[in-house]
């Protein structure tokens, strides 16, 4: 019993295939994820006042408050409400696929599967950044977008030429630093992410198996103020290098 | 690499799917999202600020009116007043000129009653004068009788008309 509940996979499992695509858990919790903000907006957008009721407030209140930290990075309301869709998406996304992950039945609702003589579980959902292809896929948006908006702010020349700079050997060396750090944001970004909520579900599991009662609480909230401190994280950090990458050079 | 990859479970199909995830999320959120709650809050933003103009300007109004409004109470208090005087002044000069009227009208009256009173006590003399002449006459027939008319009845009409005369002056 405990061993099955103790099966650990690094990767996410895959559940089946359409079309050639295989559907793993992570990615069927993305698609939740996605449903339920799809669904969520409608209803928010179908409400709207201007005398705003609960779940308009909530919502107000967050992107006031996002839009406010943004404007204190990037000194400018009119830019921080043109990268807001950027930077309110993937703080949005990571945080409910975080905080979907610790609900019950997240994880431990799934089917034994026998493969080679061997019985396995395969849960049926799985924190959705507890998939590396999801955290890969954001933090590559995340960069790529930072260099596609640097480029419509600055021109592709002055943004390209922090990368390629032939005016002496040490900027042409920084260049190059400067193109693998762009490599290093990728990694560190979704690793960092996926590190954060596969190490919380795995001490989640192991939690849960040796003392199933009362035990887990305080690392679930743990784990409820860890998903809300990636997404920020992760947001953040875009909205960082964004700003560096949209700054016009003062020298 | 690759091995790693795959160890890690990086598939290029569930990468693009997610891809694909994120940027379905993306426009979805920008649409019915922030669009609309950005609009909303910039909308009301602007509704404040146009309210607290709008109030401080109906406040500076008001406190004009207000001046305004003293002012011409101050003015109409001032045409009120001198209207009063005015009208004291011809009420005074009126009454004046009525009195004058008056008095000379009942002088004109009194004047007009002693000239009548006057003529009526000479009307009254004369007719008491024939009535007593008529009075002696029938007297005179009763106390004479049988006299000779034509000559002594001139005679002493005459002289009786002589001695009321006489007697009429004396009293």
């Amino acid at each position: 019993m405990i061993e099955a509940m103790l099966n650990i996979e690094i990767s996410a499992e895959k559940l089946f295939s359409f079309m050639g695509l295989p559907i793993t858990n992570g990615l069927l919790t993305s698609w939740i994820v996605v449903i339920l903000l799809v669904i969520a907006s409608y209803i928010l957008s179908r409400n709207i006042r201007k005398v705003p009721k609960t779940f308009q407030n909530i919502v107000e209140s967050g992107v006031e408050e996002l839009v406010g930290m943004m404007q204190g990075v990037l000194h400018s309301r009119k830019k921080a409400e043109k990268f807001f869709p950027l930077i309110a998406t993937i703080f949005t996304f990571v945080l409910i696929s975080n905080w979907l992950g610790i609900f019950p039945g997240v994880g431990s609702i799934g089917f034994n599967e026998v493969s080679e003589g061997v019985t396995k579980f395969i849960p049926l959902t799985r924190s959705a950044a507890a998939d590396l292809n999801f955290t890969l896929a954001i933090a590559l948006i995340s960069v790529v977008m930072v260099n596609i908006l640097a480029i419509k702010e600055l021109g592709a020349k002055i943004h390209f030429g922090k990368f390629f700079n032939f005016k002496g050997p040490i900027e042409f060396f920084v260049g190059i630093l400067e193109i693998l750090g762009e490599f290093a944001k990728v990694i560190s970004f979704s690793f960092r992410l996926f590190g954060n909520v596969f190490a919380g579900e795995v001490l989640l599991i192991i939690m849960g198996a040796l003392a199933p009662f009362l035990a887990p609480i305080p690392f679930l909230m743990l784990e409820i103020f860890v998903g809300f401190i990636q997404a920020l994280v992760f947001s953040m950090l875009t909205l960082v290098f964004l700003s560096i990458a949209v700054e016009h050079e003062a020298h | 690499m690759s091995d790693l990859l795959n160890h890690l479970g990086v598939d290029w199909k569930l990468l693009l799917a997610q891809v694909v995830n994120f940027a379905i999320l993306a426009f979805v959120l920008t649409k019915f999202a922030y669009k609309p709650i950005l609009g909303m809050l910039k909308k009301r933003s602007d509704d404040i600020e146009e309210g607290l103009r709008a109030s401080e300007e109906s406040k500076e109004r008001l406190s004009k009116t207000k001046i305004i409004e003293e002012e011409r109470i101050l003015a109409a208090n001032k045409k009120a007043l001198a209207m009063v005087q005015a009208a004291e002044t011809t009420a005074k000069v009126r009454g004046e000129a009525i009195m004058e009227d008056s008095k000379k009208k009942s002088e004109g009256m009194v004047e007009s009653a002693h000239k009548s009173i006057e003529q009526e006590r000479g009307r009254m003399a004369e007719e008491v004068g024939k009535e007593a002449s008529m009075f002696v006459r029938m007297g005179l027939e009763k106390v004479i009788g049988k006299m000779d008319f034509n000559e002594r009845d001139n005679a002493l009409i005459a002289e009786a008309l002589k001695e009321m005369k006489s007697a009429s002056t004396h009293k």
